[in-house]
């Protein structure tokens, strides 16, 4: 098994595809059996697609597009709102595969499709992977979880992201093998000849802000302990949202730094939560979030730092290398999926990201894609999505066991 | 990053790591508990349902079977825990060559996968989920499967589990096949020990056969020799006999006669050494002491002159006392005493002299005693024989009692028969034979089987008018005209009326009309009927018609045969006059 990341930010959507494969390609010095694409919504990623399978017609492709561009160990990559980065898979002895399908009004059935296609395309339908990557455009991330989980069992990691823009304007896009849809899923199989770690991880503290989710629609969260939650969520701010309590209004990235928790389990008696971004304030003092939260659960404000995102991905990254089932030598590669939001704060310090994640991964490709949302598996085993979180997915090749 | 969060992670790490110290230790007490059904399991079936109960709950299966891989391939059902999965037959697809290989797979939806698409309904029903892990072998790939009725049941925790037990389980496997091999190996090996005794024995037979052959080859050839020597020399030593018994025979004729007679009968004693080592020789036996034997050889002129040719040898003797007696042919075990000395004295002489000690003694053998041959337990009387020489090479000892197997120089010591003889002689009484040898000297000891009879009264007979006959008839039947004029002279100069013919045939006929006395019967004839047939044919026409049998050949089973129809005692050619006399007359008197 062997991973390399390639990268472009040529604006010529054919041109960056071959400059990153070039890239990955020289690294990798094999054909690739899975390629995760993440490009941002600049390009038109169906010449990227077209390029790409060009290059490399049968090999397993997955991705979405991410915020301005992407991470890899040679640096954050954009340019004008381009860049597209490549995370190559060499695994002659493991099965890769990937699907994609348009949620229309099923967003599981849509989900099932995939992972369906994923499996029939890696030659293992039936068979239980070893991980599960998702890309999915906004807005039903739970329930796509919790189809995959219905149908593979709740015991696989799940780990994905939302696909992104550049400016929230909607041009997110979701890809596998030579699809392209803009409101869909897509999902790629790991049957890895070694093993897989992963960590999912918020850069926030609870506060002692507290309440009960008691009225919940979606994605929208009307009522705090029986009063508007922006009303309550203001209170809890200091004022932070107060111009948006008349008419309503968009909180990002006004809310990055305070978003709500809803806490999902207990390590040693510490409680950690999964992150709800408040994406806007409504007419009617509700709040629009970019994850559920469940009715009658608790609601936590939570608290974060420039520097606490700024140092958040190599932290995650050490945890999931902490986790691994292969030692640090064994380590061949990552993926990780970075809150857009948390990015879009900490952009300035993305050398010191940069820098920490090389620290964990000494001389190993790794790929960063900026998301809306995030998927992943908590300590607990649960798969769950959240908002300006970091899921990472590390492969090793020892095997488990 | 604040303290707090430190001590957020901190514990998230603390809880990772006592998580997975649990999950590891329940597999390891599930691995070790599986390891153990198949370290203490004998056969296949019940380890397999032994490990089915073990692993039941880590696994948490519903049911879950084995399948063997056949030479042509297809796996079959080994043991199950559910009847359902009895007879289940599998070509082996992408899956199951995974599994083969040592991947487990966990299938979450059986019915998506083709191995298990191509199984009977009711086997579907049972297994929606299955998790199968491979347990190898050295020289047989067998998969185990764990099922469950509901749909995506297995985890990956099962998943884990099931590859270190795999891993495990092959490995103890292989180990039990080793242990078995070598066991099986040990087997071999104590199987090779018992092939190389056997070979031993085998070796050990065959070269006792090939002595036996070359001693009955000789056997042959002596005793085709010895009937015509012994013919022969009949004439040699009963007509110098004959001549004796006329006293006006001068003097200076005499002494020629006696010297003619007494090389006859050493010519016909060498012939007998030849005879002695026939197959089937047998000699008259009576009751006799070896110290007897031992003095009466020590005071011979022959040891006396084997002394006098041997400067600065000495030979002592010292006699056991109560010494038990022995049956035994008194001169056969004096010749194999005379050998031994010989031997014994020439091996002396290349040292320019030494001691030989020649011992008699009872010993008792109470088990197998392992010598140059294996000693069997009983009363034995022991004669031995030790030279203080050079000892005997290694190289020889094991031939030494082959016929014409000498270092020594032909001619000088003997005929090359010498401890054949010995050896055959104790074959012949039922004895043994051991030898020591260094280079401090060697001893051969014969062990005889010891009897409590006392010895024969010897006084009979002592005088030639003992055994003159009163004109009592005798009918000599022998096929050669020089051995009946020889016997017809004997018997007419012992007072007997003789008669002879040239066949059993003439003897009938002469018998016919005219009944004689005793018959002098050769049992040897040719052509015709020989001895046994003719005596037989006679008892026919004069039952209970006395006879001595006479022959060139030892005691042969036609001489038994003859002797159990009535025949009387038999006289071995060449006889002389008192021998004949003393049969004849002890037959008549019976």
């Amino acid at each position: 098994m062997k991973l390399a990341s390639g990268w472009s930010t040529n604006s010529n959507p054919g041109t960056a595809a071959e400059e990153a494969f070039g890239r990955m390609s020289a690294k990798l010095g094999n054909t690739p059996h899975l390629i995760l694409l993440h490009s941002s919504c600049a390009y038109d990623n169906t010449i990227v697609l077209q390029r790409l399978r060009s290059l490399a017609p049968a090999v397993s492709l997955q991705g979405g597009t991410t915020c301005l561009g992407v991470v890899t160990e040679e640096g954050f990559h954009t340019e004008d709102g381009f860049g597209l980065g490549l995370l190559g898979v060499y695994d002659p002895e493991g099965s890769y595969g990937a699907g994609i399908a348009r949620q229309g009004d099923d967003p599981a059935k849509a989900a099932v499709s995939a992972l369906s296609r994923a499996l029939e395309r890696a030659g293992r339908p039936g068979e239980m992977p070893v991980a599960v990557v998702i890309t999915s455009c906004p807005g039903n991330e739970e329930t796509t979880i919790r189809a995959i989980e219905s149908y593979l069992g709740a015991d696989i990691p799940i780990l994905g992201g939302t696909s992104a823009d550049n400016d929230m304007t909607g041009q997110w896009q979701q890809f596998a093998d030579d699809s392209m849809v803009p409101d869909g899923v897509s999902v790629a199989v790991l049957f890895p000849s070694g093993s897989v770690s992963h960590a999912f991880h918020s850069g926030y503290e609870p506060t002692e802000h507290r309440g009960r989710a008691t009225r919940v629609s979606g994605r929208v969260l009307h009522e705090i302990d029986g009063r508007p939650a922006a009303v309550i969520y203001n209170e809890w701010t200091d004022g932070l949202i107060a111009d948006t309590l008349r008419g309503g209004g968009s909180l990002v990235p006004t809310t990055s730094f305070t978003p709500l928790g809803q806490p999902v389990g207990q390590v040693g008696g510490v409680t950690y939560h999964k992150l709800s971004y408040p994406t806007a304030s409504l007419p009617d003092k509700g709040l629009q979030l970019f994850a559920e939260i469940q009715q009658g659960s608790e609601v936590v404000l939570m608290r974060g730092t420039t520097a606490s995102l700024a140092s958040r991905a190599g932290r995650v990254a050490k945890a999931a290398i902490h986790n691994a089932p292969f030692s640090d030598s064994e380590t061949e590669g990552a993926l990780m999926l970075f809150c857009a939001g948390c990015m879009l704060v900490v952009r300035d310090r993305m050398d010191q990201i940069v820098s920490d994640l090389k620290g964990v991964l000494p001389n190993k490709p790794f790929l960063c894609s900026f998301t809306l949302g995030e998927q992943g598996c908590f300590i607990g085993g649960e798969n769950r999505h959240g908002n300006l979180m970091i899921a990472t997915l590390f492969l090793g090749s020892a095997r488990e066991g | 990053m604040s303290t707090s969060e430190e001590l957020r992670e901190a514990l998230l790490d603390l809880e990772e790591v006592r998580k997975k110290e649990v999950l590891h230790r329940q597999m390891a007490e599930a691995l070790l508990d599986g390891l153990r059904v198949l370290v203490t399991s004998k056969d296949p079936h019940t380890l397999f349902m032994r490990l089915f109960d073990t692993m039941k709950e880590p696994l948490d299966f519903a049911s879950a079977f084995v399948i063997l891989q056949n030479h042509d391939g297809a796996l079959v059902t080994l043991t199950t825990s559910n009847s359902v999965f009895a007879h289940t037959v599998w070509q082996p697809g992408a899956m199951l060559r995974r599994v083969l290989a040592g991947q487990p797979v966990a299938v979450f939806d059986t019915l998506l996968v083709d191995e298990w698409n191509m199984q009977p309904e009711e086997v579907l029903e049972a297994a929606r989920s299955a998790l199968h892990f491979s347990i190898r072998t050295t020289d047989s790939n067998a998969i185990m499967v764990c099922t469950h009725p509901d749909r995506a049941h297995f985890s990956r925790n099962h998943v884990t589990l099931a590859r270190r037990f795999s891993v495990l389980a092959t490995q103890a496997l292989q180990k039990l096949e080793s242990d078995e091999k070598l066991a099986d190996l040990e087997k071999q090996l104590e199987t090779q020990a018992s092939m190389a005794e056997l070979n031993r024995r085998l070796a050990e037979s065959e070269q006792k056969l090939s002595r036996a052959k070359k001693m009955e080859a000789v056997g042959l050839l002596a005793g085709g020799v010895a009937h015509d020597l012994n013919n022969i020399l009949t004439g040699i030593v009963s007509y110098p006999d004959l001549l004796l018994m006329d006293e006006d025979v001068r003097p200076e004729y005499r002494e020629a006669l006696e010297t003619i007679r007494d090389a006859g009968l050493r010519a016909a004693a060498v012939v007998d050494d030849l005879l002695t080592v026939a197959k089937g020789a047998a000699s008259p036996r009576e009751p006799l002491n070896l110290n007897s034997i031992v003095d009466a050889y020590l005071s011979s002129p022959e040891h006396q002159g084997l002394l006098e040719a041997h400067d600065g040898v000495t030979v002592d003797r010292a006699p056991g006392g109560d010494l038990l007696n022995v049956m035994g042919s008194p001169i056969h075990i004096t010749k194999s005493l005379m050998n031994l000395t010989y031997n014994a004295v020439e091996a002396l002489q290349g040292k320019g002299g030494g001691k030989v000690l020649v011992r008699t003694e009872n010993r008792y053998v109470d088990r197998p005693l392992k010598g140059y041959t294996e000693v069997r337990p009983g009363e034995y009387i022991v004669l031995s024989v030790h030279d203080n020489g050079i000892g005997i090479p290694p190289e020889d000892l094991e031939r030494i009692f082959e016929p014409f197997y000498t270092r020594k120089k032909m001619g000088r010591s003997g005929t090359g028969l010498g401890l054949t003889i010995v050896w055959n002689v104790m074959e012949d009484h039922g004895g043994y034979v051991d030898v020591t040898t260094d280079e401090h000297g060697t001893e051969f000891t014969l062990y005889f089987p010891a009897i409590r009879e006392a010895l024969p009264d010897t006084s009979s007979f002592s005088r030639f008018d003992d055994y003159k006959g009163n004109g009592e008839t005798i009918l000599v039947v022998d096929d050669l005209e020089d051995q009946r004029k020889t016997a017809c002279a004997i018997l007419k100069k012992l007072g007997y009326t003789a008669h002879s013919v040239e066949s059993g045939e003439k003897a009938l006929e002469y018998l016919k009309d005219r009944p004689v006395d005793i018959l002098l019967l050769d049992m040897i004839m040719d052509p015709g009927m020989n001895g046994m047939e003719t005596y037989r044919r006679i008892s026919e026409i004069h039952p209970g018609q006395k006879a001595i049998i006479a022959s060139g050949y030892s005691m042969s089973e036609d001489v038994v045969a003859a002797q159990h129809m009535g025949a009387g005692v038999f006289v071995k050619k060449p006889y002389t006059i008192a021998k004949l006399g003393q049969a004849l007359k002890e037959e008549l008197t019976k």
